[in-house]
């Protein structure tokens, strides 16, 4: 074993500080329209009574149907069923249950 | 709080705004990270924050009082710190493996346990932060680092979210500059950071957990339904999903750090190509084996003695690196595999000479012959390391004998099990030519970008996101 090499510190490029919240911001709006259907798919999910439910719904419902009305919905859904296909045509005739994955947990 | 989810995408958010509007006030920005890391711990079990508390407590006061003493008088304060960290692990990690092995000893005796049966949760992290509170108290008592300037700036580098359940295992030499000096970051290395948290979601949500439900689980759960080509296949692919569940991690951890100014070290470098099991060790977790090497291996004697002095030093520290990662005999196995892999590569290679071994591994050929040599003996030790019992590695390694043709075989899983594989090649510094490329890029066009990748992660990926295999070490 030998030493790991230490955090780079050589001078890597990078953006200024109001570059990089500028980005961080369009990824946060641009995320939230991609993911709006799903993030109100996850909403929904939600049990009743659960606190945060009414809150995620009411911020979610908005961003899903702005993401339906533009359309920014269809590529994603388009990718989902693909995958599903996939996964559907390549289960084994010999596949026992095999251990479920953590519960639905809201993904963006 | 797993990474992959839309809380933490919130909380992140949050965080990010809040500590870079605090950046002019460095003490404030100092405890408003130890209070969002505190919660982010919290958010797993908020009754383990005391302990983290505690433990932050107990070291930084040791650390105090050993820097205080003459190096002569600190070993039996030093020994004192050692045990309360190592008793903190041992309580919630190997009670519970203590007892049953007690308890089953006792019973082939006809004598009654003496060790009472106590349901202990174990806290996510505690293996992480334990190796860090150890390597800052004996920094401190072996001279080589001065003790944190304040509780908080210890707690801070204790409990810094990004890293704090699963690594990597920051020093606090690394750390404590960093936490100290206010954060005026001319420029953000915006690039690498969304490279990194781009590869690590792909790893995690889509390779490691279609891995892990389209071929691994289903094959350790009923290793006995399978035959030979799907067993091999369950192997490759599980050494396939180790690397990319735990890399995922660090790379997240890393990128995170990095949008809030900090720095955290490499813990993966392409291991999976390495040409010797030593080699493989210097690009797998190398935080851990780092820790290791200085904190256990060096202290026994590390290769100063005669040959077999060595060996018994490698295999024992190991064995300590096995039982670090889970209570359990199998563990404890795949430690010792590694250990004895070393021992016995160290003693080839010193009958060949260090000449032999260099021209050897100048040979691209060789190169590739000892690469595949080296995966498939590392990939043999995580059949222990993956299966619950060794009664269920037997059966696996059974099922690797027995002919039959594959039904878990799809063009899909090889096409997530060879993406798994390349990426590799994103470890190390080789993600910065890649991080160059992207920040060239408009601004607006790069948060969309990254925006879409990340919505199309989640697409690919199956449903729910299996929390991280090394939260149970």
């Amino acid at each position: 074993m030998r030493a790991s090499p230490p955090f780079a510190i050589t001078p890597e490029p990078g953006l200024d500080r109001r570059r990089t919240h500028l980005l961080i911001a369009v990824f946060y709006a641009t995320a939230a329209l991609l993911g709006g259907p799903r993030l109100e798919r996850a909403a929904s999910h939600l049990e009743y009574g659960h606190p945060l439910r009414p809150t995620a719904l009411a911020a979610a419902r908005p961003l899903a149907e702005v993401a339906r009305a533009v359309g920014l919905d269809r590529p994603l859904a388009a990718l989902e069923a693909w995958v599903d296909r996939i996964r559907s045509a390549g289960s084994g005739p010999a596949a026992p249950p095999s251990a479920p994955l953590a519960p639905p947990d809201p993904a963006p | 709080m797993l990474f992959p989810t839309i809380l933490f995408a919130v909380f992140f958010g949050l965080v990010y705004a809040l500590q870079w509007a605090m950046a002019s006030r460095p003490e404030l920005r100092k405890r408003f990270l130890l209070v969002a890391s505190y919660v982010f711990y919290g958010a797993w079990d908020w009754q383990f924050l005391g302990l983290l508390a505690a433990s932050s407590l107990v070291n930084h006061a040791a650390a105090l009082a050993l820097a205080r003493r003459e190096p002569d008088r600190r070993p039996a304060l030093l020994a004192l710190a050692v045990a309360f960290n190592l008793g903190l692990l041992g309580f919630f990690k190997y009670y519970g493996f203590l007892y049953v092995n007690a308890a089953g000893l006792c019973g082939r005796l006809g004598a009654p346990c003496p060790l009472p049966p106590l349901d202990i949760v174990l806290p996510v992290g505690i293996s992480f932060f334990t190796f860090q509170a150890l390597s800052y108290v004996l920094d401190v008592a072996r001279g080589q680092l001065a003790p944190a300037e304040s509780w908080l700036d210890f707690a801070l580098y204790l409990a810094f979210f990004p890293q704090l359940v699963a690594g990597p295992i920051v020093r606090a030499a690394e750390l404590f500059p960093q936490i100290a000096r206010p954060p005026r970051p001319e420029r953000l290395p915006t690039g690498r950071a969304t490279v990194l948290i781009l590869a690590g979601l792909f790893k995690k949500v889509v390779v490691a957990n279609w891995l892990a439900s389209e071929l691994v689980d289903p094959v350790y759960d009923n290793p006995e339904l399978f035959g030979r080509w799907d067993a091999l296949l369950a192997v490759y692919g599980y050494a396939v999903q180790l690397y990319c569940d735990f890399s995922a991690y660090s790379d997240i951890a890393i990128g995170v750090g990095l949008l809030l100014g900090f720095r955290l070290p490499n813990n993966f470098d392409a291991p999976y190509l390495a040409s010797t099991v030593q080699e493989f060790w210097r690009r797998w977790h190398i935080s851990l084996s780092t820790w290791l090497r200085d904190y256990v291996y060096v202290p026994l004697g590390g290769s100063r003695g005669p040959g077999w002095r060595t060996s018994a030093n490698l295999v024992l520290t190991f064995l300590l690196g096995g039982l670090w990662h889970g209570a359990g005999w199998n563990f404890v196995f795949w430690g010792l595999l590694h250990g004895v892999y070393l021992a016995i590569e160290r003693a080839v290679w010193a009958r060949r000479g260090g000449a032999a071994k260099a021209a050897a591994t100048r040979s691209p050929a060789v190169r590739l012959a000892l690469a595949l040599l080296t995966f498939h003996l590392v990939g043999l030790t995580y059949v222990f390391f993956r299966a619950p019992s060794f009664g269920d590695a037997g059966l696996l390694l059974r099922a690797l004998l027995t002919p039959a043709s594959s039904t878990r075989f799809t063009p899909a899983l090889a096409a997530v099990l060879a993406a798994g594989f390349a990426l590799q090649w994103l470890d190390g510094g080789r993600s910065l030519r890649l991080a160059a490329g992207w920040q060239r890029q408009p601004v607006w066009l790069q948060g969309a970008a990254a925006a879409a990748a990340v919505a199309a992660i989640f697409a690919l990926g199956p449903r729910g996101v299996a929390p991280f295999i090394y939260f149970q070490f």
